[in-house]
C-alpha cells in the first residue's frame, strides 16, 4: 500500500496510508490532479496542525472501509436524528478548542461524514440547555441589550415551561 | 445545499474570525455554513433556547434560515421543504386527521398553493413524519395563536353552520389561551370544543392533535361519527399584536 507525507501548518510531515488519506476529498482530487506518486514529496495542509492533523487521521484510519458516504444530501436530511455511533463518541470527548478545531479541519479538508459527527456532537451539547446554560458551556457572552433581552422574554413567554 | 436567500442573509452577518473577537468562545468562530449545519439537527424547542443565546444565533435563527431541510416529503415529482410547526403557526398549513372507527387512522398534512390565482391543495400522509413529534412551540414572536376546526365536507351539520353563518373562519376560529401559571392552557374552537393542554416542550403536535379530537368528540359527536376520511382539520393562526384585518373577526368570538 502506498504512503504519502501530510505537511501540518507547524511544519510535522506526517506519513498516512494514500488510502486513509483519501477520505478527506480535498487530498483524493489533489491527488488525482497531479495524477502521480507523491510518496518524496509532502502534501501541505496549511490551515491544520500537528496535534488536529494526527486526531484527523486516527479518525480516517478507523473509517477507511467506510461505505462511501450517499451523495443524496436529501435522504438523509429526512431523518435528521444526532446519533452517534459509539466509537466517535469517544473519539469527539475532547476539550472545546480540539473539538471545533476539528470540525473546521473536516470543513477544510472535505470529510464529510466527520463534519456531520462533529456538527452532531455540538448539537447535542446544546440540546436541553437554557439559553444562560449554552453561553456557559461554550463561553458565549450575552450581547443583548437589557431592552432586547426583555422583548425577548415577551415574544418567548408562551413557549417556556 | 445553500439556497440564495441563505447567502443573502448570511452575507450581512460579520464573520467572528480571532479568539479575541469572539471573547474566548470556540463555537463562535464556526462558520456560518457550519453554525447552520449544526443548529439544524436541534429540535425546534432547542432552536427558540439557542436563538436567545446571543446576537447572531438569533439573527442566524429568526431569520428563518433553518426551516428548510429540516423534514422532506415527497410528493408526486416535486418535493415539498420545510413541513414544519413553522408553517401551521404561520397559517399556511392544515393539519388534519383520518379517522377509522373513530380512532384515528393517520396524520395527514394539506398543501395549499395559489399560483395565478389557480387554487390546489393536496393531502400528504404524514404519519411517519418527526414532524409530529416536535414541541408544540413557536419561534415567531406572536401574541396569540388560535385554532379552527374545519368538519366533513359533506355533512349536514357543515352546511347548516354555512347558513347560519357568513363565514366558516368566523364560526370556527378557537383560541389559545393562557390560564394557571403551571402553564396549562384552555383552547376553546369554535365556542363549541374545550380543551387543555400544555403548550411548550412537553406538548408535540401529535398529542395536540389527539387532544383536539377527543375534546371534539366529546362535544360534537355529530360529525365524528361520519368519522371515515376528513374527520378533523386544525389550522393554527398567526396575530401579530399589532392585529389587522384577520385578527378582528376574531376577536367578537372570545
Amino acid at each position: 500500500m502506498s504512503t504519502i507525507k501530510l505537511l501540518s501548518s507547524d511544519n510535522a510531515e506526517l506519513a498516512v496510508d494514500k488510502e486513509v488519506a483519501e477520505r478527506s476529498i480535498l487530498i483524493k482530487n489533489m491527488l488525482e490532479d497531479v495524477g502521480g506518486d507523491m510518496s518524496d514529496q509532502a502534501i501541505p495542509i496549511p490551515n491544520v496542525n500537528e496535534a488536529v492533523l494526527r486526531k484527523v487521521i486516527e479518525w480516517c484510519e478507523h473509517h477507511k472501509s467506510d461505505p462511501p458516504p450517499p451523495a443524496d444530501e436529501d435522504s438523509d436530511s429526512r431523518k435528521k436524528s444526532t446519533d452517534i455511533e459509539e466509537w466517535d463518541q469517544k473519539f469527539m470527548q475532547v476539550d472545546q478548542e480540539m473539538l471545533f478545531e476539528i470540525i473546521l479541519a473536516a470543513n477544510y479538508l472535505d470529510i464529510k461524514p466527520l463534519l456531520d459527527v462533529g456538527c452532531k456532537t455540538v448539537a447535542n451539547m446544546i440540546k436541553g440547555k437554557s439559553p444562560e446554560e449554552i453561553r456557559k458551556t461554550f463561553n458565549i457572552q450575552n450581547d443583548f441589550t437589557p431592552e432586547e433581552e426583555d422583548q425577548i422574554r415577551r415574544e418567548n413567554e408562551w413557549a417556556e415551561e | 445545499m445553500a439556497e440564495p436567500s441563505q447567502n443573502i442573509e448570511l452575507s450581512s452577518l460579520e464573520q467572528i474570525s480571532s479568539l479575541s473577537e469572539s471573547g474566548g468562545s470556540h463555537i463562535l468562530l464556526l462558520p456560518y455554513e457550519i453554525l447552520i449545519k449544526t443548529l439544524s439537527y436541534l429540535h425546534i424547542g432547542d432552536q427558540i433556547s439557542a436563538s436567545q443565546v446571543c446576537k447572531v444565533w438569533k439573527r442566524v435563527l429568526k431569520n428563518g434560515i433553518l426551516k428548510s431541510n429540516r423534514y422532506l416529503l415527497s410528493l408526486d415529482n416535486r418535493e415539498v421543504t420545510g413541513l414544519g410547526i413553522h408553517q401551521i403557526l404561520d397559517g399556511i398549513a392544515f393539519l388534519s386527521l383520518s379517522l377509522q372507527e373513530e380512532d384515528v387512522k393517520n396524520f395527514r398534512f394539506t398543501i395549499e398553493s395559489d399560483e395565478q390565482n389557480h387554487f390546489e391543495s393536496q393531502i400528504v400522509d404524514i404519519s411517519d413524519c418527526p414532524f409530529l413529534d416536535e414541541s408544540l412551540v413557536s419561534p415567531l414572536p406572536t401574541d396569540r395563536y388560535s385554532a379552527r376546526i374545519i368538519p366533513p365536507r359533506d355533512s349536514q351539520w357543515f352546511d347548516q353552520i354555512m347558513n347560519e353563518y357568513d363565514s366558516l373562519e368566523q364560526y370556527l376560529f378557537a383560541y389559545a389561551h393562557r390560564i394557571e401559571p403551571d402553564g396549562t392552557k384552555h383552547l376553546i374552537a369554535g365556542r363549541q370544543v374545550e380543551f387543555s393542554f400544555r403548550e411548550g416542550r412537553d406538548t408535540n403536535v401529535r398529542e395536540f392533535m389527539i387532544g383536539l379530537l377527543e375534546a371534539t368528540k366529546a362535544s360534537q359527536e355529530k360529525y365524528i361519527q361520519q368519522g371515515d376520511l376528513y374527520g378533523l382539520a386544525i389550522r393554527c393562526v398567526k396575530y401579530q399584536t399589532s392585529r389587522q384585518e384577520e385578527g378582528d373577526e376574531g376577536d367578537e368570538e372570545v
